[in-house]
């Protein structure tokens, strides 16, 4: 049977929809306890009576997650670059680039709200996530401005060109699919930094969802649970396709990958 | 690279010419070798692969340094060094801008103004009859036009020396003559010096003024061929009797220096 392109942007939402009503209805078959698994209608409920503090949290999750993804990317970009430039500093950085990478950031997590001071929460979260996200951007990076084309670096040099317009014109152009790449597996991590440094943080002083998912498994409300989950999942959907839109806007007249099979 | 002050008939030349990759390696990729190139003619350096034609290349474009002897780049006759513009094998054109802005390039990394840079890039694609393609992008060109921008791009600068790697190997035979046609036109009209690395014998004999014929292990060269009984080249060349004895002859040369 051939699916059109609409079945196939339909199917999934089909597919959504049968799901939720075989959960209401398992719920309400094998009466299966609130506090286990909420119905959905139950879930609904949850979200129209914690709305506002939701809403809340998720803006300063994603205030978190964005300014973590931006300083991942500003730091990754600038230091794939000055790596690429002048091989001493890699050699000097890569292997505390390396080190700060491989540990788990949950054990980092503590020292940073220390050194950063619990009156200051927030740029503590910021700076977990960023140690999550950065890496990514960086080794993309550097991989992308490493497989510049050669002769196109021969002719910059031929043509006299200097470090800045080398810069702009080859190697940033011509590393933009890899930068790109990095960026999409950085805006997840950043999400999922902020969430994880918000759990070691969570003592009260934060407000982000985590902390809401926290809060309402102390208090068996499984339902606000679940309605803040969704809200993190969406926020992960969102910033997805805002990488997709970000690629889709920069490479669609070039790149192989976007060219009509 | 020392820079002659004095005006030469001769563009480049090279005295005891050597290069090798590392300082203290015993074999050299290249040399000792001495040639002298003619101004305003096509050169053709011919030989077999790996024997340092495009070393040789890089080393008169400064984009390699001589390990030992003497390379000058004799002035203009105004007086100013020459420029020079490189086209590789392949167009190695910037896959993400349009074929006008491929070929401004140049001008922009040397500072000339946007309006100055794209109406001068649009009259270097006019030459390579490219100029109602100025906004497509490379990908949507055949091997032949992409060659024909790397090329425009090349003239864009008006250079006084231009240097070939072997250009047009990777495209079809008719295409291939066509702008061997056009570039053999090129250094005709406007006098430029041009220096057009191949493997190709009847490629060398249909452009070139000097030929040079290039033996590998190291790069030396072997001989030394001028084609002066036919300065005006057009089709029609290709079917000479001349034409077809110079091939001969040069085929020969090759061979024997091979072995």
């Amino acid at each position: 049977m051939m699916i059109s392109r609409i079945q196939t942007k339909i199917l999934p939402i089909l597919l959504a929809i049968g799901l939720i009503i075989f959960w209401e209805a398992a719920v309400k078959i094998w009466e299966i306890p609130r506090f286990l698994l909420p119905s959905p209608r139950d879930i609904g409920a949850a979200f129209l009576q914690h709305q506002q503090s939701l809403i809340s949290a998720a803006q300063v999750t994603l205030f978190i997650t964005a300014q973590a993804f931006f300083w991942a990317f500003i730091g990754g970009l600038g230091l794939a670059i000055i790596f690429t430039r002048a091989q001493f500093f890699e050699r000097l950085l890569f292997p505390y680039v390396v080190i700060l990478q491989v540990t788990p950031v949950v054990a980092i997590a503590p020292l940073v709200l220390i050194w950063v001071g619990y009156e200051n929460v927030n740029r503590a979260l910021v700076i977990i996530a960023w140690i999550v996200a950065f890496f990514p951007i960086l080794t993309n990076s550097v991989a992308g401005f490493r497989s510049v084309e050669p002769n196109l670096r021969d002719l910059f040099k031929l043509y006299g060109a200097n470090h800045r317009q080398t810069l702009i014109y080859l190697e940033i152009p011509s590393a933009l699919p890899q930068i790109l790449t990095g960026a999409k597996i950085s805006g997840g991590l950043a999400l999922i930094g902020a969430v994880v440094a918000e759990f070691v943080a969570g003592s009260g002083n934060s407000t982000g969802l985590a902390w809401l998912i926290i809060e309402s498994g102390n208090r068996l409300d499984i339902a606000a649970m679940f309605a803040s989950l969704f809200l993190l999942s969406i926020i992960g959907i969102l910033i997805f396709y805002f990488m997709i839109a970000l690629e889709w806007f920069t490479l669609r007249h070039w790149h192989p990958s976007f060219r009509t099979q | 690279m020392n820079h002659n002050p004095a005006i030469s008939q001769q563009a480049i030349s090279a005295t005891d010419l050597e290069f090798s990759y590392h300082s203290h390696a015993t074999n050299n990729v290249l040399g000792p070798l001495s040639l002298t190139i003619a101004r305003g003619k096509l050169t053709s350096i011919l030989g077999p692969s790996g024997c340092g034609k495009s070393t040789l290349l890089r080393l008169f474009a400064g984009l390699l340094a001589p390990s030992h002897g003497v390379l000058s780049i004799n002035d203009m006759p105004g007086g100013a060094p020459p420029r020079f513009s490189f086209v590789f094998q392949d167009p190695t054109l910037l896959a993400w801008s349009s074929v006008q802005d491929n070929v401004s390039l140049p001008l922009k990394i040397a500072g000339i103004s946007p309006s100055e840079a794209s109406q001068k890039s649009f009259v270097a694609l006019e030459s390579v009859g490219l100029a109602n393609a100025i906004n497509k992008m490379p990908h949507t060109l055949s091997g032949g036009m992409r060659m024909r921008v790397s090329l425009a791009r090349a003239l864009v600068t008006k250079p006084d020396v231009i240097l070939l790697d072997e250009p047009f190997a990777a495209l079809d035979e008719l295409t291939r003559h066509r702008l061997d046609e056009e570039l053999r036109a090129l250094v005709e009209n406007t006098g430029i010096t041009a220096i057009f690395v191949t493997h190709n014998v009847s490629e060398s004999v249909f452009l070139a003024d000097d030929i040079l014929v290039l033996k590998a292990n190291p790069g030396l060269v072997a001989h030394r061929l001028s084609i002066s009984d036919e300065p005006k080249r057009d089709p029609k060349w290709r079917r000479d009797a001349a034409f077809h004895k110079h091939c001969e002859d040069l085929a020969a040369i090759m061979l024997e220096t091979a072995s």
